[in-house]
């Protein structure tokens, strides 16, 4: 019905990778145990991860397909967007008038930066040993995106 | 949030004529806790959150004022800090 929290997503990156026990998943996200143990059960119940010898487990082979779509759903991330927003620290939107030559800077930067990305994130995935043993909690949230002042306040008004 | 006798009053009028097997069965809560919350015994922090939202997600009323998909809304954002209240204050 509302997705999952941004705690519960990030367990499930998480696991989605490696198997950990609840404390390897408190360290490597920074979060206090009690947490996390509490949102363990929350996706046990949701049949989204699973207990094994060797620690928790994404459940994979056995995830019921209607609640992924659930949580993958446009509504379900727009609330999670809305959390990080709400979460960011340096969160800034700015309302500006651009003349041609500004938006095409502004465009050539908004590229070097999903340029910038994309290379980082296909080099860590070809690194994905090393990533595994990353934290977490070190990783870096980034929110970007260009609209039209008109654009929003429309979308605004449909919800 | 109502307190602990209103909700058991909601949820006694609301499920009335069920056995206790079928209670725990809409709720999720295990039948020896159904049977002794209804016979008197304290209601764990978690155990009420489920009830209230059991008893708001079903609750029609709300529909005479409110255009569905803004209802929807609510009732994910309810359900979104519900879950995050669960979450932060352990249950109990």
């Amino acid at each position: 019905m509302g997705g999952l929290l941004l705690i519960e997503r990030a367990i499930l990156e998480a696991l989605s990778s490696s198997t950990l026990s609840a404390r390897e998943l408190a360290d490597r996200l920074g979060i206090d145990i009690r947490i996390i143990k509490n949102s363990i059960k929350n996706l046990i119940e949701d049949k989204l991860i699973r207990y094994t010898a060797k620690g928790y487990v994404f459940n994979e082979r056995f995830v019921d397909e209607t609640k992924l779509e659930e949580i993958n759903s446009l509504d379900s991330l727009c609330e999670e967007r809305l959390d990080f927003a709400q979460s960011l620290d340096n969160f800034k939107v700015v309302k500006m008038s651009l003349n041609s030559f500004e938006e095409k800077i502004f465009e050539l930067h908004l590229r070097n930066l999903n340029e910038f990305i994309s290379g980082v994130s296909l080099e860590k995935k070809a690194k994905v040993a090393q990533a595994q043993k990353g934290l977490i909690k070190d990783q870096k949230v980034i929110a970007f995106g260009v609209a039209n002042y008109g654009e929003v306040l429309e979308n605004s008004l449909s919800g | 949030m109502i307190d602990e006798s209103t909700l058991i009053l909601k949820m006694k009028k609301k499920y009335n004529g069920l056995t206790y097997r079928e209670i725990s069965e809409v709720t999720g809560l295990n039948i020896s806790r159904v049977f002794r919350i209804f016979n008197g015994s304290k209601i764990t922090y978690n155990e009420a959150l489920t009830l209230h939202q059991l008893l708001n997600m079903q609750s029609e009323d709300r529909g005479d004022f409110i255009n569905s998909r803004n209802a929807k809304k609510i009732d994910a954002k309810i359900f979104r800090l519900t879950r995050l209240e669960k979450i932060s204050e352990g249950g109990n």
